[in-house]
């Protein structure tokens, strides 16, 4: 592995590059960005390149210090990440105990943060002190999904780096490359599904996404036996698997493509759908399609509430449509 | 890599660079022992990066062949199973092989075991040394060094510098300094034909300094003794034991030392150190361990009082020069420098009631304890 394996983040490879060029690399990062940007790969590579014995600026992969630091086996580079929900404060005090010693010759020590915002307010402290007092030339990455949930002192002494998520062309290769076959890769992208989270193949996939098509033809008509869905098998496995977000970004992204064949600008990448597609946009208007879009939304947001129900709330949402209730949900309690 | 060797020389290899195995440790290479055949002999290191230990098995010793390479080559070995694995070996030889992809054979007897390596390229590298840096103290100079100094360090790891032993050398003096900011050891150790040679804010980490002891227990000889690249080596002919060493700046404990003393004590080590370990009974479960010293002109009066337990009073003969004091101070401390001391009689100096005291053996003074006394009502 070196930079070049990660070609869809090179912005912040030519800045990493460019600090190390000019050698002015700061003591501390913030690399953030959402899921799957490679930021804690190419911590690592970074972290090679800064200490590589041949000194370029791609890590060459083959000096003993690359293979040390590659391996997990190096003593001055050290990756903590959370044990269990958080990273505690023992992991601090080992990394504490592990870089009270003077470093090789011409080493720069790494340590790296991955899920840094996974941390008490005490333990950001105690490494708040420890980034702040360096003995010899240390460099500490810390990694995240969420810049803002990290705390306040402890990234006012970082440089921030971005990690942009890559375009959902990009995605769907990815996709591709985990396994799933078109179209539903093209689907999957525009999910917030992530590869480890999935457990399904691509047939399994496309059954029920074809399962929600049939369901949103349904939902728009308000036939009352939408309600009657929920209890078919297919629809339980999910709910017991808690993967109902998955249905509902099914059917919000069935009901966009609905909605942009009416006006002849329907997806080509779906184009496995394009006659169930034309037929339900000629029996729709576009004005269900957007109230039944609001509140697929709406349902979204409240399943990410874990002291909600997700069958009730399932069952709900099919009743609101049915009755063409207001869009308002405060009213039922829920705000 | 391909060799045989003699199965007790390796037993006793093995068990010796065992000591810096940890399987605690979060370098998964480490848990293993890098082995190196080359012309001389086989090279045995085991390390848990902060102490390394390296054992050479020299080709032939005292006209006995021991080790017969027959490829060179290099492996890193699971440490645990192997370390158990060649004690419980049946043959008198063990043949040794291992091939490309590092995997191991090793035979002895009718035993054949096959074992999985590690790339030797991922073991930590030692610092290369330079010869010109090496001095030579006795071994029995060493471990006396560590004892009389290494019971002093900081504990807590928050303390920093202080949880290790500065050593320093200077015009041919070796001097090592150990405080826990509350009592300090100082040992000083000639150290002859040193030349230029000199040592600068140097300071051993004090888990290391107990390790060094225990590896060379019962050598009779010299070590050699050489820094370098943020480690300090240790050396016989076989054995040689590296440690990290500490980052930081240690503080000038110089300053903290009395020069001269208004209150001279002189007396008999053993009975001032079971007076003091008696009255510590009383005072052991308190928060500090409080004792109390009364000097007046022939003895010391060492009383002890707790609340909840009862007290203690008792009467030392000491020859006391000086001023007439009342001090109080930890026992742990005490009986720690005291229990180093080796000489019959002691020497103790003292400036006042709250400064610091120095307690010295009265026949040399290239050992010094001090003790910082304690504030009572």
């Amino acid at each position: 592995m070196s930079f070049q394996s990660y070609k869809d983040q090179k912005r912040v490879i030519e800045f990493l590059q460019t600090a190390i060029r000019q050698d002015r690399v700061a003591h501390g990062y913030l690399f953030y960005g959402p899921k799957g940007t490679y930021k804690r790969e190419i911590a690592l590579e970074f972290a090679k390149a800064i200490n590589c014995e041949k000194s370029q600026l791609d890590p060459c992969d083959e000096c003993p210090t690359c293979k040390q630091i590659e391996s997990g086996n190096h003593p001055d580079v050290l990756v903590i990440e959370p044990d269990g929900n958080m990273i505690k404060m023992e992991q601090i005090k080992q990394l504490q105990h592990r870089f009270r010693y003077q470093s090789a010759q011409g080493m720069t020590r790494v340590v790296i943060l991955d899920s840094a915002d996974q941390m008490r307010i005490e333990t950001a402290n105690t490494l708040l002190k420890f980034l702040e007092e360096p003995t010899s030339p240390m460099l500490a990455i810390l990694i995240t999904e969420q810049e803002k949930s990290i705390v306040q002192t402890v990234r006012s002494r970082c440089q921030s780096v971005r990690f942009v998520e890559p375009t959902w062309l990009e995605q769907a290769k990815m996709w591709q490359a985990h396994g799933i076959q078109p179209p539903m890769n093209y689907v999957l992208a525009q999910c917030s599904q992530k590869f480890e989270q999935l457990e399904m193949d691509s047939e399994e996939l496309e059954r029920i996404f074809r399962h929600v098509i049939d369901w949103s033809q349904l939902l728009v008509n308000k036939q009352s036996t939408a309600i009657v869905t929920i209890q078919e098998p297919w629809f339980q496995e999910l709910i017991q698997k808690k993967q109902v977000t998955l249905i509902l970004d099914f059917l919000m992204i069935w009901l966009r493509y609905v909605s942009r064949s009416a006006i002849g600008m329907a997806d080509e990448n779906m184009a496995g759908f394009a006659e169930q597609g034309s037929s339900q946009a000629k029996r729709t208007t576009q004005s269900a399609c957007a109230k039944l879009i609001e509140q697929v939304m709406i349902t979204r947001k409240l399943v990410a509430r874990p002291e909600l129900s997700n069958q009730s709330l399932i069952e709900q949402f099919v009743i609101r449509i049915q009755k063409d209730a207001p869009s308002d949900w405060t009213k039922l309690g829920y705000n | 890599m391909k060799i045989r060797i003699a199965k007790s020389v390796l037993v006793e290899a093995v068990a010796q660079v065992s000591k810096a195995v940890s399987q605690k440790t979060t370098i998964p290479v480490l848990t293993g022992m890098k082995a190196i055949a080359d012309q001389e002999g086989l090279l045995l290191t085991g390390s848990n990066s902060d102490i390394t230990i390296q054992v050479r098995i020299p080709h032939v010793k005292e006209d006995q062949e021991q080790v017969f390479v027959e490829q060179t080559g290099s492996v890193v070995i699971p440490g645990k199973i192997f370390g158990e694995m060649v004690r419980k070996l049946p043959g008198e030889y063990v043949e040794w092989e291992v091939n490309e992809r590092y995997q191991i054979t090793i035979q002895s007897g009718s035993t054949e075991f096959q074992l999985h390596g590690f790339n030797p390229d991922e073991y930590p590298r030692l610092p290369r040394l330079s010869a010109d840096q090496v001095f030579s103290i006795p071994a029995d100079e060493l471990r006396s060094l560590i004892r009389q100094t290494g019971f002093s360090v900081a504990t807590n790891e928050a303390r920093g510098v202080l949880t290790g032993v500065l050593w320093q050398l200077e015009n041919g003096v070796l001097t090592c300094v150990a405080t826990d900011s509350h009592r300090l050891s100082r040992r000083l150790i000639p150290t002859p034909n040193t030349g230029q040679l000199s040592l600068d804010n140097v300071i051993l980490p004090g888990k290391s300094m107990s390790e060094l002891a225990k590896t060379f227990a019962d050598d009779e000889d010299s070590v050699e003794i050489v820094v370098a690249d943020h480690q300090l080596l240790v050396k016989n002919e076989h054995i040689e034991f590296y440690s990290r060493l500490l980052d930081g700046t240690y503080p000038d404990t110089n300053r903290v030392i009395p020069q001269c003393g208004d209150t001279e004590l002189i007396t008999s080590t053993r009975e001032l150190l079971q007076s003091v370990e008696r009255a510590s009974l009383i005072s052991r479960d308190g928060r500090d361990n409080v004792i109390k010293w009364t000097m007046s002109d022939d003895t010391v009066e060492v009383t002890s009082v707790s609340q909840d337990v009862g007290s203690v009073t008792e009467e030392v003969k000491a020859r006391v020069k000086g001023n007439a004091l009342g001090i109080s101070f930890n026992a742990r401390y005490m009986i720690e420098a005291l229990r180093s001391i080796e000489s019959d009689e002691i020497r103790i100096q003292f400036t006042g009631t709250m400064t610091p005291f120095i307690i010295q053996p009265a026949d040399r003074d290239d050992t010094l304890h001090l003790i910082v006394p304690i504030r009572t009502r």
